[in-house]
This record gives structure tokens, C-alpha cells and sequence, in this order.
């Protein structure tokens, strides 16, 4: 802070932070409200105060079987993104390969088009490959989106560990298999262990790209609060996003406690 | 040559690392013998670093042999050489204990654990880090981790070690020392020992034998005094110590007199070495220390000039003689003696042993 700042203009800043943080995070909050009032449509402020609308979330087939699709889905999903986009970050940071700047780029382009273009072309390949309305189909349309985070991360990882490591492994007498699992994947641990979370949460509140690829006979936990929300305004979509928010929060506690303590 | 060190240890013939249209590394040739401790000197971006890399096999020669052992290893990858190896950064395994890091090389040649445990006491004993193991790099000085790195190089008793500016990173007072124990190190293990720096002080303290590289080529090969006292080019006269080089055209040479007219068009009566012929170009260099600034009434001097400068250092007084029109030498003189030296401006009369003045090759003539 400069201290030859005058008083005023110090606490004009303060206020502009506090309010845009208030801005970026006050609606988030709000569901939480939301999700303990009696009643059995959403309101603000809440009236009277029942946890039943989580014990609904957490028992009642319409949304138990959702939340399990989509925890199986991003679990899949962050585990092929991850494993991909450490071999993609390999090639790009390691190896010794013409145009990759254009690979890059390439990687990165699903998250500069719209996720709507990349959901609508998505499915017109998997059409022709029955793989819509499949799970697999699901977690390969997830991965689209996934994969450039986790090559970002990754890749971004790799750069800053030293190749003399690998190097000095070899010299030592390891296998180039040997060193990329005892020393480089060692090394670039933060960095996966953050782009699998990453992608984790990604997966999970993905609905556009969902909607294009479930069919008929499936349904992830973001397509039934989204279609709950159009049908019935029940407060167990309030329960549920507010159990979202808690996963989500605790998933970056964790990842800044490890972050810091690397 | 002795009869023990008739077959070299390694062999390095023509060898070259050419990318596209630049040759890395251009015609190496260099026979070491078991037992030297051999430095590759020479500035960045004169291939030293690329013939060492070739040797521990990071890279693969774009022609010539690397002959190890009396095996030719050019594609032999480097997992399979049994070279080991210091890094400029050390390169120590950060997620590692000191104990792991060493014991790796032996883990991956399949050594029996209690010979491990054995050989990873035997070698921090010898570095002297012997409480550290089970600390993380990280958590070691850079002293501590360049001898951990040193540790990690012989606990499998390679027959040959490189050291890649393993002193570098450390400070001038550090690395002092630790080119000491370097020293004591070799002399205890009789490795044979590749040493790479850019700093010609470290390889004259160090080596048996300096390679002078630039820009990929050889420029001379030798013991520290030889390549001190008889640089054969303005390279290497350059770049190990400091030089005085007089260039110019000999006008006219009798018995042992010659005239040199200097390349700022003075002309100087002085006694050269070897053989030179009127009309001869020639360069040659001088050790400021070399320089003797004798008395006005003396009248064996090589030269006379102008003293323009005088900048005492302590233990010795440099001077700076113009002599001709331009052209510049340093001197060096011992503070022995607490008398009044001459003052910028004087005229001084110059010598030298006629040992000490060299005909050297000159790039630019």
C-alpha cells in the first residue's frame, strides 16, 4: 500500500473491492437460505427452518441417480483429461516436434469457441458413432472441455521443472520409462493433482455440451436442477446447489492447502 | 608417453554436432588418459557444453567416434554408459531424501540393500555430510547440495566423471574452497575427471590438462603453464590470463635486432624471438607481469613510453605504458619495495627476460 495515499481515496478502493467481491459471490450464497426454508417453493428470506429438502436430495431416485451419473462422469472425464493432457503437455514442453504453436493453439481452441458450437458439432460426430445417450459418450464430450485446462495446467507445471532432472536420471542409469515415473510425474504431482480437480468441478456443472449428447434416457445432476427449475420450484434444487457450493469450496481449500504447503 | 597410458580411457575422434547450418561442435579430437582430471575450457557458445552432452550421451554425435573403454559408445544410450555425472545446477531429485538421491543410481543398477545402505554412509562420510540424509535438498546449503550432487556421481564408482561448471552457482569465497576439495577428491579417488568451465583462473588451479574450445574447434591443448606461458594464438593468449599483444610488419631484421613498425605506424627497435624475416606479420604477446619498469639510467630496456596511468591494487601496482602513437601495454609490478614509482606523464624505459615475449598466430592479421 502507498502510504502517501490519501485517507479518502483508501477507503473509496476498499469499498470498490469489497462491493465487487460482494457482486461475485452474494448470489452463490444465496441458495444457501434458500435451501433450509418450509416452504415448498423457493423464497427469500426463508421462512421457519427443515433440512428436509436435503434429505429429498439425498434420497429420492430423481436426484440420487443424477448425482451419481455425474460424479461417475466427472470422475472418468478428470481421469482422461488428466492422463491426455499430461501426455499433450509432454510432447509440447518436452519433445522436439515442428508446429507447436499450432498443436497448442489446436488444444486450446475449445476454450475460446463457445461451448454451444462445440456441443452441436460434438453431435453430429457422435451421432454417426451411437455414442449419444451413452455415458461414454458423455465423459468424451466432457473431455473437449477439460482437456485444454488440463494441458494449461500441466503443461504449465512441466516448464518449471528443470529437464537436467530427467537428464541426471538417465545418467544414472534409469530407463527413460523409469525416469518419467520416478522423477517427472513426482515433479509435476501439484499440477496434476490441480488439473484433476479442475477438471472434476468442470465435468460436474457441465450442461450445454450434456444437453446435446445425453438423449432421452439419461439425466446429470446440472440437467435436472435446470429442468426442475422450468417445471417445479422446489427448494430441493436449492439443497442441492447448496451442496454443490460446499464441494466446490472445500475442493479449492484443499487445493490451496496443498498448493502451500508444496 | 608411459607404457600404463598407452590406451586412453576415452577417445574422442573428429567429432562434430552440427544443427542445420551450425556446427556445435567441429572436428574434437582429444585422447584422455586414465587418471587426468581434464578441463574443456572455453567461452559460452564454444561447444563445450555439447562435447560433454555427447560424452554422457544427452546427444548423439553428428559424426565422429566416441571411443570409452576401448568400446565406441557414440549411440550407446546414456542409461548404459556408467558415466557419472555433476550438473551446473546439481540437479538433485527435490522429492527425494539425500539418502534417496544417492541411492538411486545403485537402486536402478539392482544393488542388495544392505550394500546400499553401506555405500550411501561410505560416500556422505567422504563429503562429509554424513548427518544429512535424511533431509530434502532444499533444505541444504549450496555447498552442501553441489557434494551431495558430487556424491550421487561416485557412490557407483564410475570409471569416468564430468563436471558440468559444477561450481558456478556458488560464491567466489565457497567455490575457492570447494575447488580445493575437488582437487583433494581426485587426487584420492584417481577418477578420471571431465571438467567444463568459462572460468580460466578455476582451470589452471584444476586441471591436468586444458582443452581451449571456441566456437566448436580446438584452439590448444595443455598443461596449465604451457598454455599460459607458450599461447600459440591471440585466443588463447586472450582468454587464459591477461596478454600484451604488439602487432605489426617487421621492417627490417639483423643478427637479433628487428624493427617492427606497429599497426599504429610507430616504429620500435626490439629483440623478437624465432625467426622473422622483413616484411614478416607478426603478433606478439607479453604477460603484464612480465614487464619490468627499469631505471632512467639503465640502458638495457626493450622499449621506451608514457606512463598514462597507475592503479594500485595492494599486493601488486598496475600501469598502464602507451608506447608508439596508441598502442597500450599493462604492466604488473610486485609492491615490494615501498619507493615512488614514476608518475603519469613520465617517460619510462621498459624490459623484459627475451624469454617472455612470444610470436603468437593472429586472427586478424
Amino acid at each position: 500500500m502507498n502510504p502517501s495515499a490519501p485517507q479518502e481515496k483508501r477507503i473509496l478502493l476498499i469499498g470498490f473491492v469489497t462491493l465487487i467481491l460482494f457482486f461475485l459471490i452474494l448470489p452463490t450464497l444465496m441458495v444457501i437460505p434458500m435451501s433450509i426454508s418450509e416452504t415448498r417453493y423457493l423464497v427469500l428470506p426463508p421462512k421457519g427452518f427443515t433440512l428436509k429438502w436435503f434429505l429429498q436430495f439425498f434420497t429420492d431416485p430423481r436426484w440420487l441417480g443424477p448425482t451419481l451419473l455425474s460424479l461417475r462422469v466427472a470422475l472418468f472425464s478428470a481421469v482422461l483429461s488428466v492422463v491426455l493432457g499430461t501426455l499433450a503437455s509432454l510432447a509440447l514442453v518436452r519433445g522436439r516436434l515442428p508446429g507447436k504453436r499450432v498443436i497448442y493453439i489446436m488444444l486450446m481452441s475449445p476454450m475460446m469457441i463457445p461451448v454451444i458450437v462445440i456441443g452441436f458439432a460434438a453431435y453430429g460426430m457422435f451421432v454417426r458413432f451411437h455414442l449419444i445417450g451413452t455415458t461414454i459418450g458423455i465423459v468424451l464430450a466432457h473431455c473437449i472441455i477439460c482437456i485444454p485446462f488440463s494441458v494449461v495446467v500441466i503443461s504449465a507445471n512441466l516448464q518449471r521443472v528443470d529437464i537436467s532432472l530427467e537428464l541426471a536420471a538417465r545418467n544414472l542409469g534409469a530407463s527413460a520409462r523409469q525416469a518419467f515415473f520416478r522423477i517427472t510425474i513426482p515433479s509435476i504431482k501439484p499440477g496434476i493433482f490441480a488439473a484433476s480437480l479442475f477438471c472434476f468441478v468442470e465435468s460436474l456443472d457441465e450442461l450445454i455440451m450434456t444437453m446435446f449428447i445425453i438423449g432421452t434416457t439419461k439425466m446429470t445432476l446440472p440437467l435436472r436442477i435446470f429442468t426442475e427449475i422450468r417445471f417445479r420450484i422446489s427448494p430441493v434444487i436449492a439443497a442441492a446447489s447448496t451442496v454443490f457450493v460446499i464441494v466446490a469450496t472445500l475442493a479449492i481449500v484443499i487445493s490451496t492447502y496443498i498448493d502451500k504447503k508444496k | 608417453m608411459g607404457k600404463v597410458q598407452d590406451k586412453p580411457i576415452l577417445s574422442l575422434t573428429n567429432l562434430k554436432k552440427i544443427y542445420g547450418d551450425y556446427h556445435a561442435v567441429n572436428d574434437v579430437s582429444i585422447d584422455i588418459h586414465g587418471g587426468e582430471f581434464i578441463t574443456l575450457l572455453g567461452p559460452s557458445g564454444s561447444g563445450k557444453t555439447t562435447v560433454l552432452n555427447m560424452i554422457a550421451g544427452f546427444e548423439f554425435p553428428s559424426d565422429g567416434h566416441i571411443i570409452f573403454q576401448g568400446q565406441p559408445i557414440d549411440l550407446l544410450l546414456p542409461e548404459k554408459r556408467n558415466i557419472g555425472m555433476v550438473f551446473q545446477n546439481y540437479a538433485l531429485f527435490p522429492h527425494m531424501t539425500i539418502f534417496d538421491n544417492i541411492a538411486f543410481p545403485l537402486k536402478m543398477r539392482r544393488v542388495n540393500k544392505a550394500e546400499i545402505i553401506r555405500l550411501v554412509a561410505e560416500v556422505l562420510d567422504l563429503v562429509e555430510l554424513g548427518d544429512y540424509a535424511d533431509r530434502k535438498p532444499d533444505q541444504l546449503s549450496g555447498g552442501q547440495q553441489q557434494r551431495v550432487a558430487l556424491a550421487r556421481a561416485i557412490v557407483f564408482d564410475p570409471p569416468l566423471l564430468l563436471l558440468d561448471e559444477p561450481l558456478g552457482a556458488l560464491d567466489k569465497k565457497l567455490r575457492e574452497q570447494m575447488q580445493i576439495e575437488l582437487k583433494k577428491l581426485h587426487t584420492r579417488l584417481k577418477k578420471t575427471m571431465i571438467f567444463v568451465t568459462h572460468d580460466q583462473e578455476e582451470a589452471l588451479v584444476l586441471s591436468d590438462r586444458i582443452v581451449v574450445l571456441n566456437h566448436g574447434k580446438i584452439e590448444q591443448i595443455g598443461p596449465p603453464n604451457e598454455l599460459y606461458d607458450n599461447p600459440t594464438n591471440e585466443f588463447v593468449a586472450g582468454f587464459i590470463g591477461e596478454s600484451n599483444l604488439l602487432k605489426g610488419q617487421v621492417r627490417s631484421s639483423e643478427s637479433d635486432l628487428a624493427v617492427l613498425k606497429l599497426d599504429d605506424g610507430s616504429e620500435h627497435k626490439l629483440e623478437l624471438p624465432g625467426q622473422v624475416r622483413s616484411g614478416d606479420k607478426v603478433c606478439c604477446c607479453l604477460r603484464p607481469e612480465k614487464i619490468i619498469l627499469v631505471d632512467d639510467n639503465h640502458t638495457d630496456f626493450h622499449l621506451t613510453g608514457v606512463l598514462e596511468d597507475t592503479i594500485f591494487v595492494g599486493e601488486t601496482k598496475r600501469y598502464t605504458i602507451r608506447i608508439g602513437n596508441k598502442t597500450l601495454l599493462n604492466a604488473r609490478e610486485m609492491n615490494i619495495r615501498n619507493k615512488v614509482g614514476p608518475k603519469p606523464g613520465d617517460r619510462v624505459k621498459i624490459s623484459w627476460e627475451p624469454e617472455s615475449i612470444k610470436l603468437i598466430q593472429s586472427t586478424s592479421i
